[in-house]
């Protein structure tokens, strides 16, 4: 018999069958110990790694069914968590709303702003005492000495379409204020409707393994969603430009960091400009002025913090265009792309593979909005305006 | 393109592939290398200007070789050597030259050395009629700038390249050959990218945490972990380089030669340079060592002095490999202690045979305990010259102002006790686990332990570079 160790004759030719010098239990053998030790090392790693990255926790509060989309229980207490981030608790008040003020009638003296969008707009995984909304309320508090309260009416995976429906309740708490926050997540729902939408969410939320999913896909999407792949991502994502080259290699998704858009994302822009003038007109027949906000995803803060991007590739182009949807309008423009894009490191402002926005990235989101806020001829902010100028 | 990353494995794939299409033709085989290496250089620089010095020493190289093979340079014999060897030291920029000197402009410089090492083989050992057949240009330029080993070698003779490159039925490429190649690219890229980048993080943590006042028992532990890592940091990253090169070469049908052979498994320092850097080593021992002893050896005529007049051959020769890593004095320093080394060493066992007796004094290196204490001491010798390889004068003030002496003399005297301690232990295992066999065979060396071993190794250092998510470490030799 060969032995194991045995070294090729070097005085074979190259006539020699390459794969004769092996037994043939050891062509399939040896393939199968490999496949076996990458099996048996990846369970290990799994097992590790959910030891120390613990399991993530969903929002018991939403209600998926409905004509307006997700939106939160009232009165509800309930804990989220991403492998990535710290255990959350979110308190929604008798409105169902995220927010730590009450939602009943505006008390006299109170700028009230309500907030509609998806998990970007409701701050998801930041401590309620930390997001945007509490940092620019008690900023906004400081310069016009009055209250100053944000309603989130946002919910996670809201479409802008969901949104739309959810002005008329808006406009039921009497805001000074409308905020409608867009990722570009939120847009690329836009060409998902009725049970579309749903599928789409669906497969957002939970990796979208159905009946008819072959074995193939089943096994891809276990692969990816096992705790070993998320660690190695985040720590792989760490670097923007590796994340940003690879998020480039979507199709559709990444297109809108592409120019020129292609047709989906012009249609979506279409759909959008619909959303935004029905919104607007509704709320400007109210006298309430409303702020449109773009807010990057983790693909485009790391295009801003890369150097090494094309010609092709602008991560604020279709916050132009959201600009100009929203001056066609009416609507004022929140710029927090090139807030973070005038910010270093702004990539580490969002959870590395979840991708929603940090704690970190609240305060800057909240310095824009005050600014955008400040910035409009607004009247209940007059005061707040002049203070700010002479401070 | 580093020669331990993703990209070069990836170039490398390409051109092993494209080269066994047709690898029984030597015509495709040498156009493939060809193209392959002036794809690789192209990496280092797009300025054809940056080129210019490079492809000028080859052409002389070259037209120096050819005039050695014709007969018509055999005269100038002398004056070539001088005139290539100035041509390097000039194109280095070697600081004891005049600044003024040196070109203006800036030009690639990487793998100059390797270069020049083989240009001069083949002038030497063309002079010497060694090499019978006419060298053609594409020959030529594929042994100078073969990209396997360009960067950082190993010195491969050119009769032993030609072998295989020029031969019609080069090297077979089956599928045990292929997995051994595998398994040592794998093994390399292991060594470089995993071992050799934590321990250079650990030591360079150490260096840049040394504290002020840090008490004897920190700065002990400091001043252990800065100067004793360096070695073994040095060793996987070189030859992990190593690994990695050998490895795609055989994949192109080229066997190229060891350079390391368990270079801490040595008990004497001259042992030490015949498994560190071997072909560097039988390089100068070819071209150096032998023909200075043999001109000394006829100068001084005396069977008395022959043996000192060997211990004056490998202080000049081992000299010269320190000098050649580096341009600065830290490096003529490091070239000072190499050369002590073997130069003690081999004074050592010509006195000690004198002394005792071939056979008593053989007996008596053999010993267990004795050769665990050489081990170590060997490895603390080699470990304290490093100093002046990995630092300069400015840090090595540092260290002694920061360390203070009694703790360098304790760090000098932990390193020897704890090298000679684990050294020994790591033999004691390694014997060991060789000893469990199967079927006549080391049962670690079985194709199958092998193929999870490598399996695991690969994972794990795939793993790692995309958990740092940190550029493959540089190949330290890179720089020389």
């Amino acid at each position: 018999m060969k032995s194991a160790t045995s070294l090729p004759n070097s005085g074979r030719d190259l006539k020699h069958r390459w794969w004769a010098t092996l037994p043939a239990r050891d062509l399939v053998l040896l393939p199968l110990l490999s496949l076996s030790t990458i099996a048996v090392m990846f369970s290990f790693a799994e097992m590790a790694s959910r030891h120390f990255w613990p399991d993530p926790q969903f929002d018991t509060c939403v209600i998926w069914e409905g004509p307006i989309g997700p939106h939160m229980q009232p009165n509800c207490v309930s804990y989220e968590r991403v492998p990535e981030s710290p255990s959350i608790r979110n308190v929604y008040n008798a409105c169902g709303y995220r927010s730590l003020a009450a939602c009943g009638p505006k008390p006299a003296g109170t700028i009230r702003i309500a907030v509609l969008g998806s998990s970007a707009a409701e701050a998801l995984l930041v401590p309620m005492d930390e997001t945007y909304a509490e940092l620019a309320a008690r900023h906004l508090q400081d310069l016009c000495h009055c209250s100053v309260e944000v309603q989130e009416i946002a919910a996670p995976l809201s479409s802008p379409y969901n949104s739309l429906e959810r002005v008329d309740e808006a406009l039921r708490l009497q805001p000074d204020a409308v905020l409608f926050m867009l990722t570009p997540m939120d847009l690329e729902a836009l060409l998902y409707e009725g049970a579309d939408a749903k599928k789409w969410a669906r497969s957002v939320k939970g990796g979208g393994v159905g009946a008819n999913t072959g074995i193939y896909k089943r096994l891809q999407i276990a692969l990816l969603s096992s705790r070993t792949a998320l660690v190695l991502e985040h720590y792989f994502f760490q670097n923007p430009d590796v994340y940003a080259r690879f998020y480039l290699l979507y199709g559709d998704k990444a297109d809108f960091l592409r120019q020129p858009f292609t047709r989906a994302w012009e249609q979506r822009f279409q759909d959008l400009d619909y959303i935004t003038g029905r919104m607007a007109a509704r709320l400007n027949a109210a006298g309430v002025p409303l702020f449109v906000a773009a807010a990057p995803s983790r693909a485009d803060a790391s295009l801003m913090a890369s150097s090494k991007r094309s010609r092709a590739i602008d991560p604020y182009a279709w916050g132009d265009r959201i600009r100009g949807i929203a001056a066609a309008h009416r609507a004022h423009y929140v710029d927090l792309l090139r807030a973070f894009g005038e910010t270093p490191h702004s990539d580490s402002f969002c959870f590395v593979v979840d991708g929603h926005l940090n704690a970190d990235a609240q305060p800057l989101i909240s310095r824009a909005l005050v600014h955008a806020l400040l910035a409009a001829d607004i009247p209940a902010f007059s005061s707040c305006r002049a203070k700010n100028r002479s401070s | 393109m580093g020669s331990a990353s993703f990209e070069f494995l990836g170039f490398s794939a390409a051109v092993i592939l494209v080269l066994n299409l047709a690898a029984r033709s030597v015509l495709w085989r040498q156009a493939v290398l060809l193209v392959a290496s002036i794809a690789f250089l192209s990496f280092f620089s797009h300025a054809p200007q940056a080129w210019l010095p490079l492809v000028a020493f080859l052409a002389c190289g070259y037209a120096s070789l050819r005039a050695m093979q014709s007969g018509t340079g055999k005269a100038g014999y002398a004056p070539i050597l001088i005139g290539l060897i100035f041509a390097y030291v000039w194109l280095k920029k070697y600081t004891f030259l005049p600044e003024p000197l040196f070109l203006s402009f800036s030009y690639v410089t990487l793998g100059l050395s390797y270069v020049f090492f083989r240009v001069l083989h083949v002038v030497i050992d063309a002079h010497d009629g060694l090499i019978a057949e006419p060298v053609g240009v594409v020959s030529y330029l594929n042994y100078t700038l073969n990209f396997t080993t360009f960067v950082s070698g190993p010195i491969q003779r050119y009769q032993d390249f030609a072998s295989m490159q020029l031969s019609p039925t080069p090297p077979p490429l089956d599928v045990v050959v292929a997995g051994e190649a595998l398994e040592r690219i794998i093994i390399g890229f292991f060594k470089v990218n995993v071992l050799s980048l934590l321990l250079s993080m650990l030591q360079t943590r150490a260096l840049n945490t040394l504290p002020v006042d840090g008490g004897f028992a920190v700065n002990l532990s400091k001043g252990i972990v800065i100067a004793a890592v360096y070695p073994l940091y040095l060793y996987f990253n070189f030859s992990g380089y190593i690994d990695i090169v050998i490895g795609v070469a055989r994949f192109l049908r080229i066997r190229l030669p060891e350079n390391f052979n368990r270079p801490f498994s040595a008990d004497n320092f001259l042992n030490f340079w015949s498994r560190w850097h071997i072909t560097l080593s039988e390089w100068l021992k070819t071209y150096v060592y032998n023909p200075l002893l043999m001109t000394l050896m006829r100068r001084f005529p005396s069977p008395r002095v022959e043996p000192f007049l060997g211990v004056l051959a490998f202080f000049v020769t081992f000299f010269l490999i320190g000098v050649w890593h580096g341009r600065t004095s830290v490096f003529l320093f490091f070239g000072v202690l190499q050369g002590l080394g073997v130069s003690v060493n081999k004074l050592y066992q010509v006195l000690m045979a004198k002394r005792m007796g071939r056979k008593r004094y053989r007996a008596w290196a053999n010993n267990g305990v004795y050769n665990s204490f050489a081990r170590g001491l060997t490895f603390t010798w080699f470990t304290f010259t490093l100093l002046w390889f990995w630092s300069n004068w400015q840090q090595l003030g540092f260290l002694w102002n920061r360390l203070g002496f009694p703790v360098i003399v304790a760090v000098w005297a932990a390193i020897f006790l704890g090298s000679s301690v684990v050294l020994a232990g790591w033999e004691w295992l390694r014997s060991g686990v060789l000893s469990l066999r199967w079927g006549g065979q080391p049962v670690l060396l079985s194709r199958y332990v092998r193929t999870v071993w490598g399996t695991a190794l690969a994972v794990l250092a795939v793993a790692t570079a995309m958990l740092l998510s940190v550029p493959a470490p540089d190949v330290v030799y890179k720089a020389f």
